[in-house]
């Protein structure tokens, strides 16, 4: 067990392994998840419910650990969490205001273009006039002989 | 060869029931796997399988059934 459980995530060694409990009041489950999904490549891990609104992790190391890299590994996790806890916390509280910008691009009228506007103005375009003669003819233009 | 026995325990609450089944049919392959869903609880049985890969197996196993989850909650769904 850590010696500093109040400012440090409590946790538990094991063999090869290290599991601690989670408050989902702090860290809600979409947060375990999304730390999760980023260390599946470096641990086992495997999730259970010790009590109501609680998660234990376990995090299982691929290869033979000793207690400071298993206490690293539990620091990376839980540093890990926080991120994504902020994350959701940003995306919350932002989301009305990401709705309201994706609204005025999409529907907004002063970005909206009609075909019927689009077919004017290629109307308006002067297509006889071809300064370049791209559309003159090879053969016509005098590069037949060559 | 000797043949070993796993079991793992998924509490549905925290896997979702179709990632823990994606993870038993892309390991089925490597053993007789059955799941039985019983009291909120998915009770994975990996039998037929030799016993020195039996371990790996299982942490394997929960490990993609986790990541099947995290991606099914990621999409909403």
């Amino acid at each position: 067990m850590s010696e500093e459980g109040d400012v440090e995530l409590a946790y538990e060694l094991g063999e090869n392994s290290v599991s601690f409990d989670l408050h989902e009041e702090l860290y809600p489950k979409d947060a375990v998840y999304g730390a999760a999904y980023l260390f599946v490549d470096r641990a086992w891990l495997f999730l259970t419910r010790p009590s109501d609104a609680h998660i234990r992790v376990r995090l299982r190391s691929r290869d033979a650990a000793d207690a400071p890299a298993l206490t690293a590994l539990a620091g990376d996790f839980a540093n890990e969490l926080l991120n994504q806890v902020v994350r959701k916390q940003v995306s919350a509280s932002t989301a009305s205001l990401r709705e309201y910008t994706l609204a005025r691009a999409f529907f907004g009228s002063e970005g909206r273009v009609s075909i019927d506007a689009l077919l004017a103005e290629l109307d308006a375009e002067e297509l006889d006039d071809d300064p370049l003669e791209i559309e003159v003819p090879w053969d016509t233009a005098g590069g037949a002989g060559v | 060869m000797p043949v070993s026995e796993a079991r793992i325990r998924f509490d549905l609450d925290l896997y979702r029931q179709g990632a823990v089944q994606a993870a038993v049919e892309a390991f089925a392959g490597f053993g007789r796997i059955q799941v039985a869903i019983e009291g909120g609880a998915a009770e994975v049985t990996i039998r037929d399988v030799q016993s020195e890969h039996a371990d790996v197996l299982r942490h394997e196993l929960a490990n993609y059934a986790l990541f099947q989850t995290a991606v099914l909650a990621r999409s909403g769904k």
